[in-house]
């Protein structure tokens, strides 16, 4: 017969079922964000060489303005997503996916 | 307390489900190619979520936090499937393993995993109809899917807790049964392991008692050898010691009567010696009486000496005195004598002036200064005899002093002889009461001393006795120690 080992550590059990809930949020939160290969994109520059560099890579691969993100100085593109990694590590861009009505939404036209 | 029976099912049910959700990261893997990157980000989603529940499966952790992290990710896994097939004809036909994630917890034997799961899942039902609808239903199902799908995770969820409850009920059930058939088993194999184990014991006691017993008889066997050994060598000695003491209480008996007879022989003959010399005491307390009377005579004697001493004495001074005053009467006629023969010196100048007719006168004159000479002679012889009686007189009185003197001193003398004597006849007196006491105190003596040796006499009989009763006591001793060597020989052979 099995027996299982008695409990002895405590204190981290509820620090073990909260972690799961923040890992559980952030990974559903994580797939509203995640870009998808084509769509609408949302382009956040993180550091002011990727502000000025944004224009130019924005507009290749025929992607399409939509409008400026609501915040941080980003634009929402229609059109296929670059490799994620080489915006981010080679230009310090972000790419997010656009869910309807979130802070990512477009405000303007272009 | 919950029963180890429970644990051990949920420590199965954290491992197993833990193991699943790494079934369906690997189905999602396997969606990569066909789905593309949406089926590449649930996977990564899913990886995240596989690793708390993992560690606790690994830890062997069944507690509450680790029951609900598995729940949380078992309600999440289908919806990651239902992601990676977001637009695929099959994605609806996910929605099924929502219900097998929430079936699957039952077997965590707790209703807080199977309501926290399917509440995550009508959360992400609710939430993303409206949020992301493609992510749920393909071409959107509305809000009346959402409840249908939802009431039926219900209905399930409530099915699942009562079993889940029913079966904790059970197990536990089962669980103290089996503990308490256990508990009567190792009881009465204790019970048996005792009771051979006394068995033994007993039978190791009684070996070892009977040894012990048999050491024991031996030992005191022995104690009782050696103690009857010792106290009859102790009781002999004590014995040969009585006999010699009695032997020399036995001289001593006899030695001391032969003195007591002679000391009562000589309390006898200082009783007589005693009584000779009281008789000599009261003659001489007889003579000591005359002597007092004597002494007091002569103290009478004395004073009448001395009294007629001192009437000598005034009669000596008053001769003495008259004796001056015949010598004042001698030295008158003296004055007158030579008066007178100054004047018959006149005459016989006066008649020789007259010549013949003062012859006559002459001779008369010359007769007068011849009886004149005459008294002056008679005059100094007077005187002559008062000088000398003056002088005897004085010896007189002086004799009559010394005299006073001498009879005083005599008296004294007479005086201290009777009371000498007052004292010697207080002496003889004290002298009679000591030595009739001592003649009482001799008889006594002489009486104590026949008692004393008729006691002797009877000690040294007593003392024949007890010597007759230490040689039975000797020969009691010896019958003793061959008793007690007859006693330990049968002992030792038993």
């Amino acid at each position: 017969m099995y027996i299982a080992k008695p409990e002895s550590k405590p204190k981290p059990r509820r620090l073990l079922g909260l972690s799961q809930a923040v890992i559980a949020i952030g990974a559903v939160g994580g797939l509203l964000l995640a870009p998808p290969a084509f769509g609408q994109l949302a382009f956040y520059p993180i550091s002011p060489a990727a502000d000025r560099a944004l224009p130019g890579i924005v507009f290749q691969d025929g992607r399409r303005a939509v409008a400026r993100t609501a915040l941080g100085g980003g634009y929402v593109m229609q059109g296929a997503r670059p490799p994620l990694s080489e915006l981010l590590f080679e230009h310090g861009i972000l790419v997010l996916a656009v869910p309807q009505g979130g802070c990512t939404g477009a405000v303007s036209g272009t | 307390m919950e029963h180890n029976e429970i644990n051990a099912l949920r420590t199965k049910g954290v491992i197993g489900i833990a193991i699943a959700g790494w079934a369906a990261s690997l189905s999602l893997a396997a969606l990569i190619p066909a789905m593309g990157t949406q089926a590449f980000h649930a996977l990564a989603a899913s990886v995240l979520l596989n690793l708390l529940p993992t560690i606790a499966a690994w830890q062997r952790r069944y507690d509450s936090a680790a029951r609900m992290a598995v729940a949380l990710m078992a309600a999440l896994q289908p919806a990651l499937m239902l992601y990676a097939l977001r637009g695929a004809p099959w994605q609806i036909d996910m929605h099924m393993y929502f219900f097998v994630a929430i079936a699957t917890l039952t077997i965590l034997c707790d209703v807080r995993p199977i309501l926290l799961a399917a509440a995550t899942v009508a959360l992400h039902h609710l939430i993303l109809s409206i949020a992301a609808p493609s992510w749920v239903f393909s071409g959107g199902g509305g809000v009346n899917r959402v409840f249908i799908h939802a009431l039926a995770v219900v209905l399930e969820a409530g099915v699942l807790c009562y079993i889940a409850t029913t079966l904790n009920s059970l197990i536990t059930r089962i669980g103290s049964a089996l503990a308490e058939s256990e508990q009567a088993t190792r009881s009465a194999e204790e019970a048996l392991r005792l009771a051979d184990s006394e068995r033994a014991e007993r039978s190791r006691l009684e070996s070892n008692l009977a040894a012990r017993r048999r050491e024991d008889m031996l030992r005191i066997a022995a104690d009782f050898e050696s103690s009857v050994s010792e106290v009859t060598m102790a009781v002999a000695k004590s014995a040969r010691a009585l006999d010699e003491v009695m032997h020399s209480l036995d001289e001593n008996a006899r030695d001391t009567g032969q003195q007591a007879g002679e000391v009562a022989a000589a309390a006898s003959q200082v009783s007589n010696a005693i009584d000779a010399v009281a008789g000599s005491v009261t003659e001489l307390s007889r003579s000591i009486g005359n002597i007092a009377v004597t002494a007091g005579r002569q103290d009478e004697l004395a004073s009448e000496a001395g009294t007629r001493t001192e009437t000598g004495g005034d009669a000596v001074r008053s001769l003495a005195n008259q004796s001056k005053t015949i010598g004042d009467a001698t030295r008158s006629i003296a004055e007158i004598a030579e008066m007178t023969n100054l004047l018959a010196l006149n005459a016989t100048i006066e008649a020789a002036s007259a010549g013949d007719a003062g012859k006559g006168f002459a001779v008369v004159a010359q007769e007068v200064k011849q009886l004149a000479a005459q008294a002056a002679r008679a005059t100094r012889e007077i005187e002559d005899l008062l000088s000398g009686i003056s002088k005897g007189t004085g010896e007189a009185e002086n004799s009559f002093g010394k005299l006073s003197g001498a009879i005083a001193e005599l008296a004294r003398s007479a005086m201290t002889v009777r009371s000498d004597v007052d004292s010697q006849r207080a002496a003889t007196s004290s002298i009679e009461q000591t030595m009739g006491d001592t003649a009482a105190g001799t008889e006594q003596m002489a009486h104590n001393s026949a008692v004393l040796a008729n006691r002797a006499s009877t000690t040294q009989k007593l003392s024949g006795d007890a010597r007759q009763n230490v040689k039975a006591l000797l020969e009691t001793i010896h019958s003793l120690e061959r008793s007690a060597g007859d006693f330990v020989a049968s002992i030792k052979a038993a």
